[in-house]
């Protein structure tokens, strides 16, 4: 059952990507944390297509990882792209073929911007994995 | 009724007295029955046959690992001259279903850098396909 993966599967990325970020001193969360650090990283919410053959059951996962860099305390300078990106590579080497079950990860895309604050620094990673 | 529901199955053996085989990961199925009208046009008329082209049908599997039984069944036939008996039936009663003798082929096996590998079959008549119901 497809839809029953979705559960393994995050657990299965959050140890991947924890384990790449425990050198960073970066936490990993799947929801928005209260008073967030300076640095972070936030699995995304998940979506299944269908992608089934006729005799069996299947789901196209999206995987959608986010790193984020702020300014914490009295300062409201944007911390620049430098360090995002430097997130963003290090997650990617983590998953980029990381397995679970009979799949195995597909890269999408990356996307860095400013956050609507405009001090916030955001890397987005896409991945899609068939289950 | 859902174009699902109609599947593609092997002999075990190659032969009518066989145990129907699921090939496994099955994608979209075109059966093709093969009598197109052709239609002759004269100065002064015109005349519609019914052509008989033979019964094919293609359709396109995923690929196991490791392999599965009715995919097996395709390759071992595939590499012995083609020669199998398949039926293509739905598991609703009432259904169509067509059975007889064919030759079969593996047309392509695709293994693309972004998704995952994909066999086309294809079956052409090699005796007389029967059409009947479930």
């Amino acid at each position: 059952m497809t839809v029953s993966d979705a559960w393994p599967l995050q657990q299965t990325v959050y140890s991947a990507v924890a384990g790449a970020m425990a050198a960073e001193g970066v936490e990993v969360f799947d929801h928005v944390p209260t008073n967030p650090p300076a640095e972070y990283v936030r699995l995304e919410g998940s979506n299944i297509d269908d992608n089934s053959w006729k005799d069996t059951e299947r789901g196209r996962h999206s995987v959608v990882i986010s790193a984020f860099t702020r300014p914490v305390g009295t300062s409201v300078s944007s911390v620049g792209q430098s360090r995002v990106k430097a997130l963003c590579g290090l997650i990617h080497d983590a998953v980029k073929d990381l397995r679970h079950g009979k799949g195995r990860m597909q890269f999408e895309f990356m996307n860095v911007e400013s956050d609507n604050d405009g001090v916030t620094s955001m890397g987005m990673l896409r991945y899609t994995i068939i289950l | 009724m859902s174009g699902k529901d109609y599947m593609v199955y092997l002999k075990d053996d190659g032969l009518v007295g066989g145990v129907d085989t699921l090939i496994e990961d099955q994608g979209d199925l075109t059966i093709r029955p093969g009598k197109p009208l052709e239609r002759t046009n004269y100065k002064d008329g015109s005349k519609t046959a019914q052509g008989n082209d033979g019964w094919s049908a293609s359709f396109n599997t995923g690929l196991r690992e490791p392999v599965g039984t009715g995919q097996q069944l395709v390759f071992d036939a595939f590499d012995n001259g083609g020669d199998q008996y398949m039926v293509i039936k739905s598991l609703t009663s009432g259904a169509i279903k067509y059975s007889g003798p064919i030759k079969l082929s593996v047309e392509e096996i695709a293994h693309p850098v972004t998704g995952e590998p994909a066999l086309q079959i294809e079956m052409s008549e090699d005796g007389t396909i029967i059409r009947g119901t479930t």
